[in-house]
């Protein structure tokens, strides 16, 4: 079996001395789709953070693509986040450029393109993401929500990532575009191959785009599966989760759309 | 002992920004010159009307308060004497290091700060930049070349604000005045002067680019920031010209 792209064994994590995670482990594979569900405050932004080497980890082991991520030097760090990037929950876009400049930034850090190339690159990420092409003008203080989240989706894909994080992708959108982002996060899964980990609190996200869901609580990872199996969980936070009303209806609507 | 954490903080800043820049200046190409060539623009270049005002203001306040002293000696001519040592030695780079302090140093901690809120400098090490190269470094390099150059600008315009009121009120024509001058005030009082703004720079834009750092969650912590990087810089400042007027003293100079 190929080896896991993500793998935390024993992890713990602490912010300002309180205890986050304590003890998690989490397995991610190849192509996988995986959402990270858990009450809010149970650290699933917490958990990205120390898995995209943002957050320094307090004990236990992080490795991704089969290499432990401690005592990298700054060479190999780069070398590592190049291959990995991340969509933040309220698109930290760089607020003095444009989009296009926004996502041509990876560009310009990582390759050696000449500028016309690296221009035509970004306007076809912006296309990918969803964006219409006037958009690439625009500075990040004059987009709407889901055009910031699709810019910000735009510059993760700027480097052709082998894994993708989302912070929250649908956090804040209607539904409908909230959909349409749960169905462009799949496609782009499908067509380029990506590994992705997705945070969400999106109900009708975790029953429609996850292959499978990791609940978080009390520090680590509570229980694995699909939206059905964990609504049937021993644990009863989980359960408690996943047989609300909200879910039910969530459910409902993933049967009636299958 | 909250105060013990905050010593430690910025030297663990310093630290870090040491072992993270020095590798750097080794390939000098690598450097973000665009960045840099902004900040003495924006440090510098728009600084000039602010400081060559408040320099000429007190160069004409200083002539006044002090001629009429040395007039009742009939000592006139020192005026010379009094306004370029204070001017050149201590008051030009002393006040060019307080304007950069608070229009620069306050601006540099809330952009940094407001960038961490934005989440932009996390976004920036998801590209493998640290905060330093990007934003730290360009911000002191910038400063640390504006700095001097600022000061140099202050001190012509103080110099020439009691020229103005020497020749008007106290008979010490423009000619006689740039006469003495040299005899008056040494080069070395110059260089005394000028040779303290690199090290006001750094403590400047250090000062500021940390506290923009630190900024953690909310609003209100951009403000603090912000408050607390103008405070300390300009006490900073101070307590580094009372260290270099001890030292030079020790050495002659």
């Amino acid at each position: 079996m190929a080896a896991p792209v993500i793998e935390a064994r024993d992890l713990v994590t602490e912010i300002g001395g309180r205890r986050i995670h304590d003890g998690l482990d989490l397995r991610i594979e190849r192509g996988e789709l995986m959402a990270i569900a858990g009450s809010s405050g149970s650290g699933k932004t917490v958990l990205i953070r120390a898995l995209t080497l943002l957050l320094p980890i307090a004990g236990g082991e992080i490795r991704l693509f089969d290499a432990p991520v401690t005592g990298l030097n700054r060479a190999g760090e780069r070398r590592l986040r190049r291959r990995m990037a991340l969509m933040f929950q309220r698109g930290a876009l760089f607020t003095g450029m444009t989009v296009l400049e926004n996502v041509m930034m990876p560009l310009a850090e990582h390759t050696r393109l000449p500028l016309g190339l690296r221009r035509e690159i970004a306007r076809v990420k912006i296309r990918l993401a969803g964006l219409e092409p006037d958009a690439a003008h625009r500075y990040p203080g004059e987009l709407s929500g889901g055009m910031t989240k699709r810019a910000a989706l735009a510059r993760a894909l700027a480097l052709d990532p082998e894994l993708l994080f989302l912070d929250e992708p649908t956090a804040g959108l209607d539904p409908v575009s909230a959909a349409a982002f749960d169905s462009l996060i799949r496609e782009l899964r499908d067509l380029l191959g990506l590994t992705v980990v997705v945070v969400t609190h999106d109900v009708d996200s975790l029953w429609e785009i996850a292959d499978s869901i990791a609940f978080i609580g009390e520090g680590r990872v509570l229980a694995r599966g699909d939206a059905a199996t964990l609504a049937e969980s021993d644990e009863p936070a989980v359960r408690a989760y996943f047989s609300g009303t909200r879910m039910r209806r969530g459910r409902e609507r993933s049967w009636e759309t299958a | 002992m909250e105060r013990g954490g905050r010593v430690t903080g910025f030297l663990a800043f310093t630290g870090e920004l040491t072992v993270d820049v020095l590798p750097r200046l080794i390939r000098p190409h690598r450097l973000r010159w665009r960045a840099i060539v902004a900040g003495i623009e924006q440090a510098g270049l728009y600084a000039l009307p602010i400081v060559g005002l408040l320099a000429f203001l007190m160069g004409v306040v200083m002539t006044y308060q002090g001629g009429s002293v040395l007039r009742s000696y009939g000592a006139n001519v020192f005026l010379v004497d009094l306004i370029g040592i204070t001017m050149l030695r201590e008051m030009g780079p002393l006040l060019a290091a307080i304007i950069v302090a608070g229009r620069t140093g306050s601006a540099y901690a809330a952009e940094i700060g407001t960038m961490q809120i934005t989440e932009e400098v996390d976004a920036l090490r998801t590209l493998g930049i640290t905060p330093y190269e990007m934003l730290v470094l360009p911000r002191v390099a910038a400063l640390a070349v504006a700095m001097p150059l600022l000061s140099v600008w202050a001190d012509a315009m103080g110099v020439l604000g009691g020229m103005i009121v020497a020749n008007g009120l106290y008979d010490v024509s423009f000619a006689t005045f740039l006469d003495r001058l040299p005899y008056a005030v040494p080069v070395r009082m110059f260089w005394a002067g000028i040779g303290k703004t690199p090290v006001f720079a750094l403590l400047i834009a250090m000062v500021g680019c940390y506290h923009g750092l630190r900024v953690r969650g909310s609003a209100e912590e951009v403000g603090r920031a912000t408050t607390m990087a103008v405070v300390q810089s300009i006490f900073l400042v101070i307590i580094a010209d009372a260290v270099f007027s001890v030292v030079f003293q020790q050495f002659g100079i």
